[in-house]
Parts: structure tokens; C-alpha cells; sequence
């Protein structure tokens, strides 16, 4: 396993060469839309980092994110969000050598698998940093520590490619928790150590006018699982720890282009290798994830997406507890991984709108919804103005609905509207 | 990269002036407008001829402009090579300015008929992006060209007639040059569909054959863009590039401008920079 220390040993090879650096600094306010301008649902604001250089066959990069994030509404481990915290984290620190059919790179890394918009079941090594309730993909990808190795066949022109991943160090989803989930009673401790290996193989086929992939993971589940660290009776509360369950997984991306329109299909089976002897917080968890359909622009300023979203946990089973507290936590780890839900079917539509008269704005819609068994749903409305070529102004919208059982409805407090600006440099 | 397409296209005619050419010409002195018998296969041949690059790399500067659009610019490098059969071309395009499309890259895998890939890497999301064939004829990085406007004419594609010799409409030097005029009606409706227009007129130079302006015709037949070039570079013997050019949408007076600069076509460029597989590796 690779050292973050020893990578530090890179930085001065930045000095070789010209350096291209880049970055965002932004700021975003959200209000919640139940009690407008009564009770914030969060300020964040930080600044995005990155750069890159190049020195022959050598590469060099650098991605890192400092940020400061307040939300009375969010429970996260070792960190009072309802005081504001300022976190920063690594994104990329890695170097890479290319030598003809092979590239290889390690350090801390971001990967970004999956040809579906907006859900990407098959990105098993990414974490999401949840807890920014931004937009901005860019802002919310973490980082891991790994290595990798790649083989393009006949000194890259092969249209096979084969790449082999180990990861030192995973990184983490943030799971939503809110008062509402938690009833007022769980705090959280430190989540467990993050030591574990991670191993991934992908295969790729790039053919004329389409792409495939497979990949196999092995490694640990991005969400956590929470199990008990300790109660008190009086007041009663009890502390939760996040763990994360070890999983094997198996991923294919398909995409076509079929003249008119371009489908994607993107699918998963997950099924966990790890069981928790304590109370089986949740018996054989094993999921089936589909996410597919078809993008299409119309006349330059219209660019539709609509794929079909379903979920399929075959063998679905909590333990019998008679402790409530276990049932209780039985419970929250449901929504989190949304497994109470057998099957849930819905619909992703992402809709982009960018006017060619009016080249300063931007209209997108993100509208998430599963209409079977419980229904929720998630509707991102988000309208963007360029003032100047650096300088954007962002206007945004998070609604959750649905009932208290569903896993977006359980998150109806988060919903906001939220501005927010944002200079490039 | 564009404007490369565009410019090859419209710099399809070159080399030394042909025995028809030599004729006009001679005949376009006496009478600037007589219609003149001319093979327009041909010149156009010479025109491909005239245009052919075995690799080009650039920088290049697009600014929309007109209507009521913001003025933009995005500026880029460009990379063209020749394919193996000698035909078709690849190109790739990788902006720089301004910092919403920084490092955003674009490939252009030629191919007969309608087999020509786009493929686009969108840095911020870390993914590569096909474009669908239909949008083959949507807009360039929001400007006037289309992605087909990019790419190089194929003269297969085309059934070319002769529309008569008239002064060149962009050269200003003081005696006018003659042109080729020549209408390009598309022979498959499937490609008119895939390109977005149903035939062009173009206004082929009788000096290098490289085209000085060129119309575009809609599906319905009726004139909506017009291409000017107004700077040729030489860049070997026989071999011309645009480096300015201008397209101007007729129906709503927006218009992008096209530049290149720094011309190289001595560096080797590695075959491996068009790779699909490696398209946002760099980055």
C-alpha cells in the first residue's frame, strides 16, 4: 500500500514542468422550503483545487477540496455540522508513466465508471461527499488511495482495453441522516478504519459508434452499515458506529449510437460476503441495480435524457429482534441502503436546456422518481447565468418527496432552495 | 476544428491551374460572367487535392458573435491527421478558454458514408461522451459550424454540376479572381438528413482551388448559411489550409469566426493522440 507521505515525495517534480492549475471557489445558501427564511438548511461554501503537469511520459496530478459546510439537519460522524466545520480533503495527489500498450498510476485517486446520467450503479470505487448539497458533481467525487494498471493492446489502437485496481485506502459515501430518521436519541461514532483492501477489474470495448464494459469489484460497500457502540438509558440514547460491509460486485455498461439517439444501459449485481455475527442488523443483503434509456438532443438547445431506474434486493430479510433498539437500528439501515423497499422502480429524466440566442443561461432539470411500492422522488431544478466567462450565478432547488417509508420521502426536511455563485479560474 | 473541416472544404481546389481553369480564366477577362464549360468533378477533385494535409496542428480561436448572443471566444489547439487510406481524416480539438470548456475535447473519427464518429470528453464529469450521428448536424460549441462543417468534405458524398465562372467574392487584391461556381447536391437523402443541408454552392478559387465562400442550402432547399474565406495559408507544395474563416447564419445575423494560427505541419503528431481509449487521458 502506498504512503500519502511518499507521495508528497512527487511535489517537487511539479517544478519540471509547466504546471496547469485550475479551480473553483464557490458559495451556495439553501433555505428550506417548509419554513421559508425561517430556519436554514445549510451554508457551504470552499474552494476546489486542482492541477496537472507533464514531463514526458511522466504525469503528475493534483485535486484537492477545503471546505466549510453548516446544516442543523445532518448527523455525521465527529463533526458538528449544526456549529459549522471546516473539512479538507484530497482528491488526487497521484503520478502516472505511459510506456506503449501500458499506463500505470498510483497515489489517491478519482474514478468515474458508468455511462447512465445522473445514477451509476457501477461506480463501486467512488464515494460521494453527501453532505454538500450542491449540484456540481466535480464538488462531490472523493478520492482513493490505490494503484492501477492499464493495457491497451497494439500500442494503444486496440479497441480492448483491460484495467486491474487495488485500493489501499476506500472512500466513503456520506449517508443522509436527519433528525426525523434518527428520532433525536443516535449520535455517531468514529466510522471504522478504512484499511481495506479493494480489488477491481474492468474490461473495455470501444467498437464503432458503440462501447462495453465489464467490471468485477471486490471490496466494500461505499454506504455504511451502523451498528451499536454503546446506549444509555437515562436520557435514553444510544451511539452508532458506520461500518462498511465487505461486498463483491459485477457491472456491464452498454452504449449505441443509434442514429437518431444514443442509449445507455448500465447494470449491477452486488451481493455482500460479509455478515455481521451481532444481531444480523441485515441477513444477505444482495442487490440487482438497472439504470437505462436514451438521450436525445432536438434543435441545438434541447438535450433529453430518460432512463428507467429499478432496484431488486431478491432475498431481502431483517433478523426477528425483540430488542428495539437492534429493530431500531434494523430500521435506519434500511433507509440508508433503501433495502426495505424490495423492489423499487422508477424513472430518471434529466432535461438540459441552453438557449443559443441567450448564450448566458442554462436551464437543467433533474427529476428522480420511483413510483413503485413507495413512492418518492427527488426534483432538482437548477437555472445557471453566466455574468462573466468566470463567474456564474447559480439559482437551485432540492425536493424530496414522498411517504416517511420511502428513502427520498424520509428526506423531506432537506428539501430547499438554495443561491449560490461560483468563480473559475 | 471546425473551421479546419470548413476550410479544407472550401480549399479543395488547388495546385497548378488546369487546362479548363487556364481557359476560364482566360475567357473570364473578356466576359466575368459567361458560363463556361468546365468539368466541376474535377475541379473539385483538385480542390480535394488542394486541401489535403498528411497532419496539421494548430491554435485556434472561435468567436460567436451577432443577434442578441454574447460575444464568445474559445480558443483551442488542433491536431488533424490523414487516415491510412488517404481519404478520410481524424481530428482532435482540446479547448483551453474560457475556463467553462477548459480541457474539454473533442475527436472526430472520419469514415464512409454515415460511419463518422464524435466522441467528446467532458473533464468535469470524468467521462467520454458519443455524440449521436443525427446531431452530427448540431451546433459546434454552441457557434454557427455544425460538426459536420468540421469534418472534410467527401467528394463521393457529392453529385457535382457546373454553375458558371464568376469573379471570386472575397479576394481583395486588385485584379479579381476568378471562380469556379459549382453547385454540391448530396446524393444519399440520408446524409442531407445527418449534415442538415440538402446541396451547397461553392465558389471554388481557379488559382489553388481552394474554396472562397460557400453556401448552404436547407432541407427545403432555401439559402441559410454562408462560409467566406478570406485567408489561405500555403503550407506545402500544392497544400492549402484556411486560417479565417467566417460563417454567417443568414436567418438570424448571428455569425462565428473562425482563426487558426501557428500552423505546424512538420512536428510528428503520435498516431496514439486519436485513439479513442486515450481521449482525456492527459487529463
Amino acid at each position: 500500500m502506498i504512503r500519502p507521505a511518499l507521495l508528497l515525495l512527487c511535489l517537487p517534480a511539479l517544478a519540471w514542468a509547466e504546471v496547469d492549475w485550475g479551480g473553483k471557489l464557490w458559495g451556495n445558501q439553501l433555505q428550506k422550503t417548509k419554513t421559508y427564511l425561517e430556519d436554514e438548511t445549510q451554508t457551504n461554501g470552499g474552494l476546489f483545487l486542482k492541477s496537472k503537469t507533464k514531463y514526458d511520459d511522466l504525469s503528475l496530478r493534483f485535486e484537492g477540496i477545503g471546505y466549510y459546510v453548516k446544516t442543523p439537519l445532518l448527523l455525521v460522524p465527529e463533526k458538528d455540522l449544526d456549529a459549522g466545520e471546516a473539512i479538507f480533503e484530497l482528491n488526487e495527489l497521484n503520478v502516472g508513466y505511459d510506456f506503449g500498450d501500458w499506463n500505470i498510476r498510483a497515489g489517491q485517486m478519482t474514478t468515474s465508471w458508468g455511462k447512465a446520467d445522473g445514477l451509476n450503479p457501477t461506480d463501486f470505487l467512488t464515494g460521494k461527499r453527501n453532505i454538500l448539497l450542491v449540484t456540481d458533481d466535480q464538488l462531490t467525487r472523493r478520492g482513493h488511495l490505490s494503484g492501477v494498471v492499464q493495457w491497451t493492446p497494439e500500442g494503444g489502437a486496440s479497441a480492448w482495453s483491460v484495467e486491474q485496481w487495488v485500493v489501499g485506502l476506500h472512500s466513503r459515501t456520506d449517508a443522509l441522516l436527519n433528525e426525523e430518521l434518527t428520532n433525536g436519541v443516535v449520535s455517531l461514532e468514529a466510522p471504522e478504519q478504512q484499511k481495506r483492501m479493494e480489488f477491481a477489474s474492468r474490461l473495455a470495448y470501444a467498437g464503432q459508434g458503440w462501447e462495453f464494459d465489464y467490471t468485477y469489484f471486490n471490496g466494500v460497500s461505499k454506504l455504511p452499515l451502523f451498528v451499536e457502540h454503546s446506549r444509555t438509558l437515562v436520557p435514553f440514547s444510544f451511539r452508532l458506529t458506520p461500518t462498511y460491509a465487505r461486498q463483491q460486485g459485477h457491472g456491464v455498461n452498454l452504449v449505441s449510437d443509434f442514429e437518431d439517439f444514443v442509449v445507455r444501459l448500465e447494470a449491477a449485481y452486488i451481493y455482500r460476503t460479509q455478515v455481521f455475527d451481532d444481531a444480523d442488523y441485515i441477513r444477505d443483503p444482495s442487490r440487482y441495480d438497472f439504470v437505462g434509456g436514451i438521450e436525445k438532443s432536438f434543435e441545438d438547445e434541447h438535450r433529453l435524457n430518460v432512463q428507467a431506474v429499478v432496484h431488486h434486493y431478491p432475498s431481502y430479510d431483517v433478523a426477528p429482534s425483540a430488542d428495539q433498539v437492534t429493530a431500531g437500528i434494523q430500521k435506519l439501515n434500511c433507509f440508508v441502503l433503501a433495502q426495505h423497499l424490495q423492489t423499487r422502480v422508477g424513472y430518471l429524466l434529466v432535461y438540459l436546456y441552453e438557449p443559443t440566442e441567450y448564450n448566458q443561461f442554462k436551464f437543467k432539470l433533474t427529476w428522480l422518481n420511483y413510483f413503485h411500492q413507495e413512492s418518492s422522488s427527488l426534483l432538482t431544478p437548477q437555472f445557471d447565468y453566466l455574468v462573466t466567462d468566470n463567474l456564474q450565478v447559480q439559482l437551485y432547488g432540492l425536493i424530496f418527496s414522498g411517504s416517511d417509508n420511502a428513502p427520498l420521502g424520509a428526506l423531506r426536511d432537506l428539501s430547499s432552495a438554495g443561491i449560490g455563485g461560483s468563480y473559475q479560474f | 476544428m471546425k473551421l479546419l473541416c470548413t476550410v479544407l472544404f472550401m480549399t479543395a481546389a488547388i495546385a497548378a491551374p488546369t487546362k479548363p481553369a487556364a481557359r476560364m480564366k482566360s475567357a473570364a477577362r473578356t466576359k466575368p460572367a459567361a458560363p463556361l464549360k468546365y468539368d466541376a468533378t474535377l475541379v473539385m477533385k483538385k480542390n480535394e487535392a488542394a486541401r489535403k494535409l498528411t497532419q496539421l496542428q494548430a491554435s485556434g480561436k472561435i468567436v460567436i458573435d451577432g443577434g442578441s448572443r454574447k460575444r464568445q471566444e474559445k480558443t483551442f489547439t488542433w491536431w488533424r491527421q490523414l487516415q491510412p487510406d488517404g481519404v478520410h481524416y481524424n481530428t482532435l480539438t482540446k479547448f483551453h478558454t474560457p475556463i467553462t470548456v477548459k480541457d474539454q475535447a473533442i475527436l472526430f473519427l472520419e469514415a464512409e458514408g454515415d460511419k463518422t464518429e464524435i466522441l467528446m470528453w467532458l473533464p468535469t464529469f470524468k467521462k467520454t461522451r458519443i455524440v449521436e450521428s443525427s446531431q452530427q448536424n448540431g451546433s459546434f460549441m454552441a457557434s454557427d459550424f455544425s460538426f459536420s462543417d468540421i469534418t472534410a468534405l467527401q467528394n463521393e458524398d457529392y453529385r457535382y454540376s457546373n454553375s458558371g465562372m464568376t469573379a471570386c467574392p472575397n479576394t481583395k487584391t486588385a485584379k479579381k479572381l476568378q471562380c469556379f461556381k459549382i453547385t454540391a447536391a448530396l446524393k444519399n437523402p440520408l446524409s442531407a438528413e445527418r449534415l442538415g443541408y440538402s446541396k451547397l454552392m461553392l465558389w471554388i478559387r481557379n488559382d489553388n482551388f481552394m474554396s472562397d465562400r460557400v453556401h448552404y442550402f436547407d432541407q427545403t432547399g432555401k439559402l441559410f448559411k454562408e462560409l467566406d474565406t478570406t485567408q489561405i495559408a500555403q503550407i506545402g507544395k500544392g497544400s492549402y489550409f484556411f486560417n479565417h474563416l467566417h460563417m454567417k447564419n443568414l436567418t438570424n445575423g448571428q455569425f462565428t469566426v473562425l482563426e487558426f494560427s501557428a500552423l505546424d505541419s512538420k512536428t510528428p503528431i503520435p498516431a496514439a493522440k486519436f485513439f479513442k481509449q486515450r481521449l482525456g487521458k492527459d487529463d
